[in-house]
């Protein structure tokens, strides 16, 4: 059996959540301390529109932003940067299409935190940044954790913008959904049995893990950061 | 230090004008719920914009909305207790107070913990402790952030009434070592009278009255007022043609000449201030006499609480809501026989609301 999509596959996923996760959570930050209503409802349309389109969509809208013939394509061409139809393109296909899972969990996670925690640092001097970093994040943190694996899942399932801006290439851009896709049409079932169920049980593990998160978050505020405590002596 | 407020401002549909300067010690707000104290003190602490106005704190202007001046909260020196006292749920007693020490590498908080008496629950979470050893931590995290005003919002609501008491006589030593002002926003009377040297009443979003605490708990000018001090029997006033004063919704006319009557459009008595016993003959011109019958009693431990009308007071009044008569009596009183009370004029409280 050919490891190489499994491996091609779970490095995408690794570095495009690191990066999804990163740039979700600052951009629902953005929008959640955003004043201006209409702004913010523009901001929050454009940053789900992902979710809500066909994936080949937004393939298709990367391969025009970032063709070779484009000016953003160009300018990466230039500078020595193959992107479309070469392994970072799965990561850029994989980040556009998760974004807004990880958009969405984490802005939900920031209304959840009661405001008048931000208020008591904001009467007791602590600076906005150091709010974000000690209070808000921490708060949010089952939130922010079930949109990164909703978010890694996604991105570890990407097919459609994938193989629009990545291509099919074995080796280099070829994902388990892609190499599943392949081995189907080119009548090797075995094969794609083989990646579907390791596909499934990888999968499996994250959703798994993702409700004992949830399921952590259910159970009280108090009881999760008691069971934190050092053991007294 | 001084605290200087003057704001106006519109919130969900609610108008908040607001006006006054505390000198020293500590300013009680008294008010019922969504009177607008709560509003007036996230103004000052900067955590809501006033629409227009000045807020001073000592010599400081940290707003005002003609100059273009909105100093951010964490600029503003006040200290808030919040009701629920905000502790950080995911840092321990000691990370929370730490958190709010500006000088992070010289920080010593142990003398803080050791005023709070807080040094054995030092690396315990907020979920931990009890609810009066919270506020103790908030005080100490507030004051760990050295700060010119005190915000106190409701302090007591979340506690039981046996720990109540304590906390109160604990917050009075706390704010008579600080040597800045304090504001402390309740609806309890106690709280305000117990705990602030002076006073102002809010309703509607406006001051109704402000003074000494002592001055507007003995001479309430509105009957809002009396009624967050206190007092539950009021009447409206009319003048007979002779110029006497009849207490319309009491049914009930009153003889003799009344200090401060000239203006009144309502009277007022607490339910403590009635006697059944009959003053001697020399005081009798010091008194006015009820001719009364009881309608209910409530007996409680110590006193009974019993509700009465006034003899012969006409039908029209007897279904009115304001006729009943409220009296506070000790539980050894035979409250069945009385059928005369007697209040000293001096206690008879006078009130215009037409302001």
């Amino acid at each position: 059996m050919n490891l190489d999509p499994i491996l091609i596959s779970l490095k995408t996923a690794a570095v495009a959540i690191l990066l999804t996760f990163v740039i979700g959570t600052l951009l629902a930050y953005v929008v959640y301390k955003m004043k201006s209503r209409v702004l913010k409802s523009v901001l929050d349309a454009v940053l789900t529109l992902p979710l809500v389109l066909p994936p080949t969509v937004a393939g298709f809208f990367l391969l025009y932003i970032f063709g070779v013939y484009r000016p953003i394509g160009k300018l990466l061409g230039e500078i020595g940067v193959k992107l479309v139809f070469n392994w970072p393109a799965t990561v850029v296909a994989a980040v556009v299409i998760a974004l807004p899972l990880m958009y969405r969990s984490a802005k939900a996670a920031f209304l959840q935190v009661d405001e008048v925690y931000l208020q008591a640092a904001r009467t007791i001097g602590m600076p906005e940044r150091a709010i974000f970093v000690r209070i808000l994040l921490p708060l949010a943190r089952p939130g922010l954790a079930s949109g990164g694996i909703l978010a890694f899942s996604r991105g570890l399932g990407e097919f459609g913008a994938t193989a629009m801006i990545a291509g099919n290439i074995p080796g280099l851009t070829r994902t388990m959904p892609l190499a599943i896709y392949s081995a189907v049409s080119g009548g090797n079932m075995e094969q794609a049995y083989t990646y579907v169920l390791i596909l499934v049980l990888i999968s499996l593990v994250f959703v798994l893990f993702l409700s004992l998160v949830l399921e952590e978050r259910r159970t009280s505020s108090a009881r999760l950061y008691a069971r934190k405590r050092r053991r007294a002596p | 230090m001084s605290l200087h407020v003057d704001i106006r401002k519109e919130y969900e549909g609610f108008q908040l004008a607001v006006s006054f300067t505390s000198e020293g010690g500590t300013l009680g707000i008294l008010g019922a719920s969504g009177s607008g104290k709560s509003l007036t003190l996230k103004c000052i602490a900067g955590l809501v914009k006033p629409s227009e106005g000045v807020i001073k704190i000592g010599n400081r202007v940290v707003f005002d909305s003609s100059a273009g001046i909105d100093v951010p909260p964490q600029a503003r020196g006040a200290g808030y207790l919040f009701q629920s006292y905000a502790l950080f749920p995911h840092m321990s007693v000691r990370k929370n107070i730490l958190a709010a020490v500006r000088d992070k590498k010289n920080a010593n908080i142990e003398p803080l913990l050791a005023r709070f008496e807080l040094e054995e629950l030092a690396d315990r979470y907020p979920s931990e402790i009890s609810g009066g050893q919270q506020q103790r931590v908030a005080l100490a995290r507030i004051f760990a952030s050295e700060p010119e005003v005190l915000l106190l919002d409701e302090p007591f609501s979340a506690l039981d009434s046996y720990l109540r008491e304590n906390m109160q006589a604990q917050l009075v030593r706390t704010l008579s070592d600080y040597p800045g002002d304090a504001i402390l926003v309740t609806h309890s009377r106690d709280e305000a009278f117990r705990i602030c040297g002076n006073l102002l009443t809010v309703d509607g979003g406006r001051v109704l009255q402000s003074g000494k605490t002592q001055d507007v708990f003995a001479h309430p000018r509105n009957t809002v007022t009396a009624r967050l001090t206190g007092c539950k029997n009021f009447s409206r006033l009319a003048r007979s043609g002779d110029g006497r004063l009849v207490a319309t919704d009491w049914g009930y006319e009153l003889t003799g000449s009344f200090a401060g009557a000239q203006s009144a459009t309502h009277i007022g008595i607490r339910a403590r201030y009635f006697t059944e016993k009959e003053p001697a003959a020399a005081q009798a011109a010091d008194y006015v006499s009820v001719p009364v019958e009881v309608t209910e009693v409530l007996s409680g431990v110590f006193e009974h609480t019993v509700l009465l009308r006034v003899r012969g007071a006409d039908a029209a009044s007897a279904k009115n809501e304001e006729a009943n008569l409220w009296w506070i009596c000790p539980v050894s009183t035979d409250v069945r026989q009385v059928k005369m009370l007697y209040a000293k004029k001096s206690d008879l409280l006078f009130m215009n609301d037409e302001f």
